[in-house]
């Protein structure tokens, strides 16, 4: 009463430290890391499909995806925990079904993280027979850095986000170059766009291209982690999820299209192969000089180390998450209290990927194909079937509850990329031999989209059985961190009623 | 038992606070019943405090008595747990407090029984009691001690939760300064805003605000370290002191002796932030299913705001924020 005020301190203050979209925008990027993408992904998956539709495929997977985004971000203004894809799962579909959903993505990601050691052993080694004259082992330099990881992980220091975005503006830099290069120094002197002409793509490993691209996407979906602290809940996230999907579609069909004109439309798949994540060095070397190929080396391993550290503070959040809920066990939801990480979660993480090393290292696979490249594809493909259910998920949920959105917003983007993501969906799954780069009768093939199946199956049970046996954590499932003040809250409703 | 005697509890509902013999808890277990006289020895008694109709009455149909009467329906110890057992662990010293809390409220100002300034103790347990150093990350001991802070308002009874937000019950000064200024905070609000949001605003400062009372109160002072730039930390001026908080918490819960109010809000919020290592430490028993017991038993208000912490502390880790 003495104080007949209508502006809100606290709103104010709180507005201080809200997140912009470039904030925003840094975060997922720096997630995405790029050159990872360009060098490892893009020439791997040249040489083990063998087809060329990679650059187009970057376009139509960005559209797709942006298209899911207008419903995905939408919902996250409307839902607690935004950032999980099983929180909208949970919320907007089903609960057991949100259950599956988070172990598929625990899978899905930890096969992701994993598949890095892979690629950082193969990235490392020439670099330091070139640099040191040492010839070290794959697996040694995946130890090392599994060992960075697992303090990095426990320090939490993902926060450092100074240090990425420094990371990521030079490794973008880093691609324009290359790729400029690229594009001035043509196979035969003349600029071909075969990569880029739709015949080149719609062909019977259609499928397998466009599962491939939705790889180098991964990590866009944790814009609406931001959706409560961003500075305009309604403007920030939308524009920073866009942007940085429309900056990763443009800047992976740039640079994996540059490459194919440098080496040649006809040749691309076979330089892949050979020559692996080096030829995109190889070429800025023979284009520009050795020395932009050697800075260009050393940030792509900074840059898989980045996304390690990313997708592994990915997972162990996810199972603190879950852990919060206690959906698993409750030890998963602790953190250390000196840094505030995730530590069992990352404990766990850490020892899969010894684990994987280990095994990789003892029965001599091939640590780009078989691990890298299988991880990753394998993680891909979970995370596909994941935005397709979380598609599904928007839709009904805004069906339920218009929430004030337009039917823009909540029907027609959404179904339409539920659609388009079912069509990707299934060729990816009717191509994924292709993908994998294996025969028909391999047992990777439906070996992995079993396992995910299995997984979902797995998952509802479980949320089936907390439902009948443990209803008071049925009852807060997908609601992340904020479970614990459902459960305390509830008693004082009651109360109060 | 103030409570009982004020009128206007009709709507109240009926199962409330069958307050238990004063006995009940030292019947059950044979250890010597709570000290009163850590309750502030040099206060009266509580028998004779509370009872004053004529206040009580005269108050009862201005606006605030009825908030506070809706405000007290909350405050009635209610679990999972059952009653019978609630009451077989001496809950009754719980309930008790409440006649310490009244006498606080709105008496003399300067004078704020120590046992109710929460944030002190958090902060004492939230720190090495040799060294100083600090247990939590920045952000974590900042949720924690904006939470003491609304605690401290809350045992004050100048506040409470409705509905996960912070709603005013009685706007009269508070007896410490710097929690009075945390109430002008809440008063200047259009309308009450959810807890978490207290917790982002008060986090960003709290660690201050609380370091320097504790100053003011003698119970840390500055020091400077040089160990990689000059940095200014406060150290515990009497080590027994500093470590009191988290060494008495133990002692309590491992005996299963009752516990008085802001002690296991204490208790809630270490478990919260993640500083139940050091209470375990000293404890001589597993003490983590009396913690919760005691924990889930708090008055509604209590119990979310501990619960609002907890999921501030989840959420900062998600967010990547901590």
């Amino acid at each position: 009463m003495s104080y007949p005020r209508t502006q809100s301190n606290l709103s104010l203050a709180l507005a201080e430290d809200r997140l912009g979209i470039p904030s925003v925008l840094f975060f997922v990027m720096s997630a995405a890391t790029p050159l990872t993408v360009v060098a490892g992904v893009v020439t791997t998956g040249f040489a083990v499909t063998g087809l060329i539709g990679i650059p187009l495929a970057f376009i139509i997977i960005g559209l797709v995806l942006g298209l899911f985004s207008v419903g995905y971000v939408a919902m996250a203004r409307h839902v607690v925990n935004a950032g999980a894809f099983y929180a909208y799962i949970s919320q907007g579909l089903s609960k057991p079904l949100g259950v599956g959903g988070s172990w598929v993505a625990l899978l899905a990601y930890n096969a992701l993280q994993v598949g890095l050691y892979g690629l950082i052993g193969a990235a490392t080694q020439p670099l330091l027979l070139q640099w040191f004259d040492l010839d070290v082992k794959w697996w040694v330099i995946a130890l090392v850095a599994w060992a960075i990881v697992a303090v990095l992980g426990l320090q939490q220091v993902d926060v450092n986000s100074k240090v990425l975005a420094v990371l990521l503006v030079t490794e973008v830099l880093v691609i324009l170059v290359f790729s400029i290069a690229d594009l001035g120094n043509p196979a035969g002197g003349t600029i071909t766009f075969d990569t880029l002409a739709p015949g080149n793509l719609f062909t019977s490993g259609i499928g397998a291209v466009l599962a491939l691209a939705v790889l180098g996407f991964v990590g866009f979906e944790s814009s609406v982690v931001f959706s409560e602290e961003a500075r305009d809940p309604r403007r920030t996230v939308p524009t920073a999820t866009y942007l940085s999907v429309a900056l990763i579609a443009g800047l992976y069909a740039l640079g994996s299209w540059a490459m194919s004109v440098a080496v040649g439309p006809d040749q691309i798949v076979a330089q892949s192969g050979q020559q692996q994540s080096e030829l995109p060095f190889n070429l800025a070397a023979q284009h520009i000089g050795t020395w932009i190929a050697d800075v260009g080396h050393a940030l792509l391993v900074t840059s898989i180390l980045a996304a390690m550290i990313s997708f592994h503070n990915t997972t162990a959040r996810y199972m603190f998450a879950l852990g919060r809920e206690r959906v698993l066990p409750p030890a998963l939801g602790r953190t250390s209290h000196r840094t505030g990480s995730p530590v069992v979660g990352s404990m766990i993480q850490t020892a899969v990927g010894l684990a994987v090393i280990v095994i990789y290292a003892i029965g001599g696979w091939n640590p780009v194909v078989n691990l890298f490249y299988w991880g990753g594809t394998a993680g891909g493909m979970g995370v596909l079937l994941l935005i397709l259910i979380t598609s599904v998920a928007v839709g009904v949920f805004f069906a339920r509850n218009p929430s004030g959105e337009t039917t823009w917003r909540r029907a027609v983007a959404p179904w339409l990329a539920t659609v388009a993501l079912a069509i990707v969906v299934f060729f990816g799954l009717r191509n994924f031999a292709t993908l994998l780069g294996v025969p028909e009768d391999h047992p990777l093939r439906w070996g992995v989209p079993i396992v995910y199946l299995i997984t979902v199956l797995l998952g509802i049970i479980w949320g089936l059985v907390l439902r009948s046996s443990r209803p008071e954590v049925y009852a807060t499932i997908g609601l992340g961190a904020r479970s614990v003040t459902v459960s305390a809250s509830a008693d004082t409703e009651v109360i109060a009623r | 038992m103030a409570r009982q005697t004020t009128p206007g509890r009709s709507t109240g509902p009926k199962r409330s606070p069958s307050h238990p013999p004063k006995a009940t808890g030292e019947d059950q277990h044979g250890s010597p019943a709570p000290s009163p006289a850590f309750l502030r020895p040099s206060h009266s008694p509580t028998a004779a405090r509370q009872r004053d109709p004529t206040t009580a009455a005269s108050q009862a149909n201005t606006h605030e008595t009825r908030i506070r009467d809706a405000a007290f329906t909350h405050d009635i110890p209610r679990s999972a747990e059952s009653p019978k057992r609630i009451k077989a662990l001496g809950l009754s010293a719980l309930l008790e407090l409440g006649d310490v809390v009244n006498e606080a409220n709105g008496t003399r100002p300067g004078w704020a029984p120590r046992e109710l300034l929460l944030a002190d103790d958090f902060f004492l347990a939230a720190h090495d009691d040799v060294t100083g150093k600090a247990r939590l990350t920045e952000r974590a001991a900042g949720i924690g001690l904006a939470a003491s802070l609304l605690g401290e308002l809350m045992l004050f009874r100048k506040i409470t939760i409705q509905r996960a937000h912070v709603v005013v019950m009685d706007r009269r000064p508070v007896p410490d300064a710097l929690v009075h200024l945390v109430l002008e905070d809440v008063l200047g609000e259009p309308e009450p805003r959810p807890v978490r949001d207290w917790l982002r605003y008060l986090g960003r400062n709290a660690y201050e605000l609380v370091a320097q009372r504790m100053v003011r109160e003698g119970l840390v002072r500055l020091a400077e370290t040089r160990r990689f730039r000059r940095s200014i930390v406060y150290r515990p001026v009497d080590l027994n002191a500093a470590a009191w908080p988290v060494v008495r918490l133990a002692q309590k819960l491992s005996r299963r002796e009752a516990i008085v109010l802001p002690d296991v809000v204490l208790a809630g919020l270490i478990r919260a932030t993640g500083l139940d290592k050091y209470l375990k430490a000293e404890a001589a028993i597993d003490i983590a299913d009396y913690q919760r017991l005691l924990i889930n038993s708090l008055p509604g208000p209590l119990r979310v705001l501990v619960a609002e912490t907890e999921a501030a502390i989840g959420e900062a880790v998600l967010h990547h924020r901590m």
